[in-house]
């Protein structure tokens, strides 16, 4: 069909040991990020979304291991590579950028200092050469004033104004993929819109990719091309933002979609998805899904479904996707 | 589109908030003063004291203070004012040599231990542990009595016991800094460890190696006086405070108090100044009581 995608994750499980046993936080997770495309993950809190982030660049910390599959980057096995050539991809070719900006920029440091730090821990440049870079980049990412940001301290930045420091940073040597964990979660509204659209103009001017990890479907529906639902460690949809939009296949994207507050529309009180996510140490049997699902019956509480194609570009993993979308009218 | 500008222009590190809040702390201040002194009294030495460190006058043995000698003499004749502002100058010597090569070397030890986890840190902290089983002056006793007093051999010896001291500190400051999100972020991006443990790790936390530096240097002082003192350390005629006390001693019941207690007063006032400043930096310090 087309290209191959820039991100290919297979059967990919990340486990975590804990007193109580094994909890299988991701568990045979597939995901594509195809080049120059914005791909949305979503989910409720605990659903995997950051522990794939950190598993793709190899992250995941004690007492959390990759225990199985294969994180393909441009056809190399990243789960394969010796640390040392990781830590070339990690920053040159997969960068990050994170929820809280301020936590995550160094409070002694000058921005300026650690953008040179990393420009210079994969380029080779001068000091000169990394400063002049330091402050195109700082123009890059909409900074009213680079040659301040770039002598300023994290905590006299504004968060909105961290937030593309951080961005900066991480595109500082040029990377393929970027993957933003909760990048606008922690931000005012207003400066969210802002930062989301940042991304995607990055996107067209840097030939980037994106993996936005995020459970606000506002900025999914804002910039993302495809979407990929998780739920308790699994991907339960996965397809072309416009199409998981119009017409969900699966009952949890239904929920999560009318969970969300629409501006025009009065509404007494937002629906909710009744139950929570369940405990990963005493997952339902059968489907994740069923005890908080409207479609369950017998079949989804013993047969566990597969990711299903409906469409060239749209699978889900549901017994009954077909019938979704008229059952929950 | 633009976000408010920067706001402050004042310098922000933590450095310089410090110093500003220093002003405001008259305990620091104080101890700062005290160590100020005793410091410039020790390097102008020869321009203050009226006489030389080992210039005995047989003719004035034991006389009590008067105008021209202020803290009186000792059975040699030494004027002991002039010896105590010497005095200065060996005990500072090694309180802040001692602490200076302790700093380095347990930093060093500790910053490893805490960084690199695992296997490191337990060899690292298990032989940490055995310097600190002995009671210190004990430990710094049994080095001095071995390799013989001599002024390196003391500074060596205090450093030592000094060590694990600061690796314990580091090591605990480590383990809580490297689990800190930008330290995350700096991995993430691709930084090599021992660039992420210098640039972002090790700059986070210095502040209690800070508070714990001040405090040791004054203990550095009372076990270098403290060896001296039975003879194991600086050796008479050398002008040290504990060589200096020790050599009054006898004098003490026949009423020749001057010839101990200017030293003695001299040991307690730097102490007290190292102390107090380490007291008020514990607060100077601390982000958290801006």
């Amino acid at each position: 069909m087309t290209a191959e995608p820039l991100l290919q994750v297979r059967g990919l499980a990340t486990w975590f040991e804990t007193p109580r046993g094994i909890a299988k936080v991701l568990d045979g997770l597939d995901l594509d990020v195809g080049r120059g495309e914005i791909v949305g993950l979503v989910g409720e809190s605990g659903s995997g979304k950051s522990v794939t982030a950190y598993s793709v660049v190899r992250l995941v910390r004690p007492p959390g291991s990759v225990v199985a599959g294969r994180v393909l980057f441009e056809g190399r096995d990243l789960l394969s590579l010796p640390e040392g050539q990781m830590r070339h991809v990690r920053g040159k070719e997969i960068s990050m950028i994170f929820q809280d900006p301020r936590g995550y920029l160094d409070p002694v440091a000058r921005v300026g200092n650690v953008l040179n730090e990393i420009y210079r821990t994969h380029e080779q440049a001068s000091r000169k050469e990394a400063k002049a870079r330091a402050l195109e980049l700082l123009r890059a990412v909409g900074l009213p004033a680079p040659e301040r940001v770039y002598r300023a301290y994290p905590h006299e930045l504004s968060g909105g104004m961290a937030q593309r420091a951080m961005i900066a940073l991480a595109l500082a040597c040029s990377p393929k993929l970027l993957i933003a964990d909760e990048p606008t979660t922690a931000l005012d509204v207003t400066i969210q819109i802002q930062i989301v659209r940042l991304l995607a103009e990055l996107r067209t001017q840097l030939d980037l990719s994106i993996l936005l990890i995020t459970h606000n479907l506002s900025v999914v529906a804002e910039v993302c091309d495809r979407v990929a639902v998780m739920y308790a460690g699994e991907v339960v949809e996965n397809g072309a933002a416009r199409e998981i939009f119009e017409s969900p296949r699966h009952p949890y994207t239904v929920g999560l979609l009318r969970a969300r507050p629409r501006i025009g529309t009065v509404e007494e009180k937002l629906a909710d998805i009744p139950g929570r996510v369940p405990d990963l140490l005493e997952l339902p049997a059968g489907c994740r899904f069923h005890p908080r699902c409207f479609l369950a019956d017998d079949r989804c509480r013993h047969e566990a479904p597969g990711l299903r194609p409906l469409m060239p570009d749209h699978v889900s993993r549901c017994h009954y996707a077909e019938r979704v979308q008229e059952d929950a009218a | 589109m633009l976000e408010a500008s920067l706001p402050r222009l004042r310098d922000e590190r933590p450095l310089f908030v410090g110093l500003r809040r220093l002003r405001r702390n008259p305990v620091t201040l104080s101890g700062l003063v005290i160590v100020l002194v005793v410091a410039l009294l020790a390097v102008f030495a020869p321009l203050i004291a009226p006489y030389g460190p080992q210039q005995g006058n047989a003719a004035a043995t034991l006389q009590s203070p008067s105008w021209s000698h202020p803290f009186g003499t000792d059975s040699i004749g030494f004027d002991i004012f002039t010896r105590t502002i010497y005095g200065g100058r060996l005990d500072l010597l090694i309180a802040f040599g001692a602490v200076g090569i302790a700093l380095a070397v347990g930093c060093a030890f500790g910053a490893i231990a805490g960084f690199f986890g695992r296997v490191v840190d337990e060899v690292v902290m298990r032989l940490m542990d055995m310097l600190s089983a002995f009671p210190s002056f004990i430990l710094a006793l049994g080095v001095v009595a071995a390799l013989g007093p001599s002024l390196p051999n003391l500074i060596f010896a205090i450093a030592l016991v000094n060590v694990p001291v600061y690796a314990r500190l580091l090591r605990a400051r480590v383990l809580t800094v490297r689990e800190a999100q930008y330290v995350r972020a700096a991995t993430a991006l691709g930084l090599p460890r021992l660039r992420v443990l210098l640039v972002h790790v090790l700059p986070n936390s210095w502040a209690p190696i800070f508070v714990q530096s001040t405090l040791q240097a004054g203990y550095a002082i009372l076990e270098a006086a403290g060896l001296s003192f039975i003879g194991l350390g600086i050796r008479v005629p050398r002008a040290e405070w504990g060589v200096m006390i020790n050599s009054g001693l006898q004098y003490i019941v026949s009423g020749q108090w001057w010839i101990t207690f200017f030293p003695g007063t001299a040991i307690a006032l730097t102490v007290m100044g190292f102390n107090l400043i380490g007291d008020g930096l514990q607060d100077v310090l601390d982000p958290r009581r801006r």
